[in-house]
């Protein structure tokens, strides 16, 4: 006989809330008790229930390791990556919920590619140049300093997180949100586009830009890539506002 | 499909034996006709989860079989297929590609075609790859490739790699025009 | 087989010859300059009111010293230094200034409130759902500023037309007899915690002292935005309850001016200021 036993796994209610637009079915909370086990996360727990006990429930996993970015949720009332979030820092009663913002698929599935689509449009984010690139040429250089700066900045994988975490874009659906000024930040800095900020103001210079942001920080507090979005949007609004005076 | 994940993962994953290869066959022969009385259980509109699986797990099982009878009949090591029963890679023998298709849709395993590979033209023949032991059994045409290849390089010494590139293996007309531009390199005059 | 398609398929090589370079557009009209002026001007006069409501929390309480030092503070507004006879016309000035600055900023500053029920509802929600600390101080800040449309609009009303009636007897009666204590206690509120929330969120906003470490910097920011709200809420208290208690003592002679020197029945005898004695207050 042992003297000790490890302690029994705790008990958790996966509150989830399932929809499916367009079918008659009516937004409604599901509970789904799941045993936690060492280290699991939410995507390991979504999974035990498609498997175990409800092979219809709707949720995007890719990569499982915060990289692709599909499986941004609101846990708990926050926007979050499931597969990055341990159920052991979480409560036994955790709710999940579509983000906001985005086209609902189905259950916990948006369509955030939609969404980004449309903002990348809007805001041109691509290298504009007045040149075609020389193929055969070596590729000009970059400071590595500068190289490292950019990267930083092109780290978001749009996951929507910082959409559904901004207050402004929920009241305000036009607004471009971090994701959107932090690419024209990182276009900003590449020497290879060709844009000025007189450009750029064309893009970001009004209330659906860089000055519709209230500086709430949702988006910062959020981000699971841990983004400087709240020094990238003071900076630009710095920028823009030079432009207006 | 989770049994079929762990066949995959226990019996067909890099390390590979003949006698595992064949109960893994006949293991997921198996699963491919129970995949064929699939149903399912949930009834919801959209895009079901669930469905999608019902829908892949037969063809997913047909590649799995396509994977591990390939496997089973390939009796030597190359790369990541390392049969523990046929250590050596064995280029006379199986210096071809495996061709899979599904002729028959009620069958349970695939048709297996082989193509040749063509040493002759090759601007790197099989040889030794730096690590492992050398103890390939060398395909018949190899030596002479090898030697010519040597060859070409030694009277290219003194030419440009454009030349000596179009001697070994010439690949520039395949490319789209626009694309067919001779790249500069770092450190390389033109 | 890679031969043929290349031969076929000449739409592909003619779009490659530009792969990946887009154009310069031609130039568009220009987008507004406005919207970065307002939000200047949101940010500057939110400052500017920020600014003022420090100063004069400390002009105000300068009564917790004595009636006379807030007795030559009030002087002082209606230009003693320059003037034999006291000018309340130049308060009004001032305070008319303030009321634009008010007014601007809070006309500004309704582009950020929620403009239907639906937006108001969201917000509620998200704010509810983020537990956000910063968020929250957004709601904050709104419900406040918006109880400043109608508190502050009083008391700089009040100021502008009745500015002689600044001195500590006169305020006091206001206060106490004009029955204006409940709302100076909301106000006082609502004013230092929006003061200091707006300033905190200048600071982010704009980038202010940034250093090295944004983390440890906004840690530092909000410390400094509750110091500065505990700080103004704690003197504006004991100030306000001062003037309440003066009030309740001048209460039988309510609407009689100070005069320095002459003390209530009761009172100590305050400090007699230092310089030349002011000239008694002639009007009302």
């Amino acid at each position: 006989m042992t003297t000790s036993s490890p302690p029994a796994p705790r008990r958790l209610t996966l509150r989830i809330l399932r929809s499916l637009p367009g079918a008659g079915e009516a937004p409604h909370w599901q509970d789904f008790p799941v045993e936690e086990a060492e280290g699991m996360t939410l995507f390991i727990a979504l999974s035990e229930i498609r498997a175990l006990a409800d092979p219809s429930l709707q949720f995007d996993f890719v990569c499982r390791a915060g990289i692709c970015g599909s499986c941004g949720m609101l846990i708990n009332g926050r926007p979050g990556l499931a597969c990055r979030s341990l159920t052991r820092d979480l409560p036994a009663l955790i709710t999940l919920a579509p983000l906001p913002v985005f086209e609902l698929i189905g259950d916990l599935s948006v369509n955030t590619g939609k969404w980004m689509r449309g903002m990348a449009e809007r805001l041109e984010t691509w290298i504009h140049a007045s040149a075609s690139p020389a193929l055969t040429a070596v590729e000009a250089p970059m400071a590595p300093e500068l190289a490292e700066a950019i990267y930083e900045l092109d780290r978001c994988i749009e996951c929507g997180c910082c959409v559904a975490g901004c207050g402004t874009l929920r009241m305000r659906e036009a607004f471009v949100g971090a994701v959107g000024l932090n690419k024209i930040a990182r276009f900003r800095l590449d020497p290879r586009d060709e844009r000025s900020d007189d450009d750029y103001y064309e893009l970001i210079g009004d209330d659906t830009g860089v000055f519709g942001c209230m500086s709430l920080l949702g988006c910062h507090d959020v981000c699971p890539k841990g983004l400087p979005l709240q020094t990238q949007i003071a900076f630009l609004r710095r920028k823009m506002a030079l432009q207006g005076v | 499909m989770s049994r079929m994940q762990d066949i995959m993962t226990d019996k067909v994953g890099i390390f590979r034996r003949g006698d595992l290869l064949q109960e893994a066959v006949t293991e997921l022969q198996e699963l491919l006709l129970r995949s064929r009385r699939i149903g399912i259980a949930t009834r919801r509109a959209g895009s079901n989860p669930e469905l999608v699986s019902a829908y892949r797990v037969q063809k997913m099982l047909k590649l799995a079989l396509c994977v591990a009878w390939g496997a089973l009949q390939r009796t030597e090591s190359r790369g990541a297929h390392y049969r523990e029963d046929h250590p050596r890679r064995d280029d006379a023998g199986w210096l071809r590609r495996t061709l899979a298709c599904w002729p028959d849709p009620a069958g349970t395993l695939p048709r297996l075609d082989y193509e040749a590979l063509d040493v002759s033209r090759m601007e790197l023949p099989p040889g030794w790859r730096g690590y492992g032991a050398r103890d390939a059994i060398a395909h018949p045409a190899t030596a002479a490739r090898a030697a010519e290849v040597a060859a070409i390089r030694a009277a290219g010494a003194q030419a440009d790699r454009f030349t000596i590139q179009n001697a070994l293996m010439p690949w520039e007309d395949l490319l789209p025009a626009p694309f067919r531009g001779r790249n500069a390199r770092l450190g390389e005059t033109s | 087989m890679a031969r043929s398609l290349e031969s076929s398929a000449p739409p592909f090589a003619g779009k490659a010859a530009r792969p990946c370079s887009t154009v310069l557009p031609p130039r568009r009209l220009r987008a507004s300059r406005w919207p970065a002026r307002l939000d200047l001007l949101q940010s500057l006069s939110g400052l500017v009111l920020a600014l003022f409501l420090i100063v004069h929390m400390f002009f105000v309480s300068s009564i917790l010293i004595s009636h006379e030092a807030f007795y030559r503070v009030a002087r002082f507004f209606e230009g003693s230094l320059f003037f034999a006879e006291p000018q309340p016309w130049l308060v009004s000035v001032v305070v008319g200034g303030v009321l634009a600055v008010f007014v601007l900023h809070a006309w500004l500053a309704l582009r950020k409130f929620p403009a239907s029920f639906c937006q108001y509802r969201v917000f509620a929600a998200h704010q509810e759902g983020m537990r956000h600390p910063d968020t929250r101080l957004w709601w904050i800040q709104l419900w406040t500023g918006f109880a400043l449309f109608f508190l502050g609009t009083v008391h700089l009303y009040g100021m502008l037309t009745q500015p002689a009636l600044i001195g500590p007897y006169e305020s006091a009666d206001r206060i106490w007899s004009g029955r204006m204590w409940p709302l100076y206690l909301f106000l006082l509120f609502a004013v230092e915690i929006h003061g200091s929330i707006g300033l905190y969120r200048l600071a982010i906003k704009w980038g202010w002292l940034e250093g090295s470490d944004p983390v440890v910097r906004r840690r530092r920011l909000r410390l400094a935005k509750t110091l500065f709200s505990l700080f103004f809420l704690g003197l504006g208290l004991v100030t306000l309850a001062a003037y309440v208690q003066l009030g309740i003592a001048h209460a039988g002679r309510a609407g009689e001016p100070y005069r320095p020197g002459r003390v209530l029945a009761g009172e100590a005898v305050p400090q007699p200021g230092p310089g030349t004695p002011l000239p008694p207050r002639t009007g009302g």
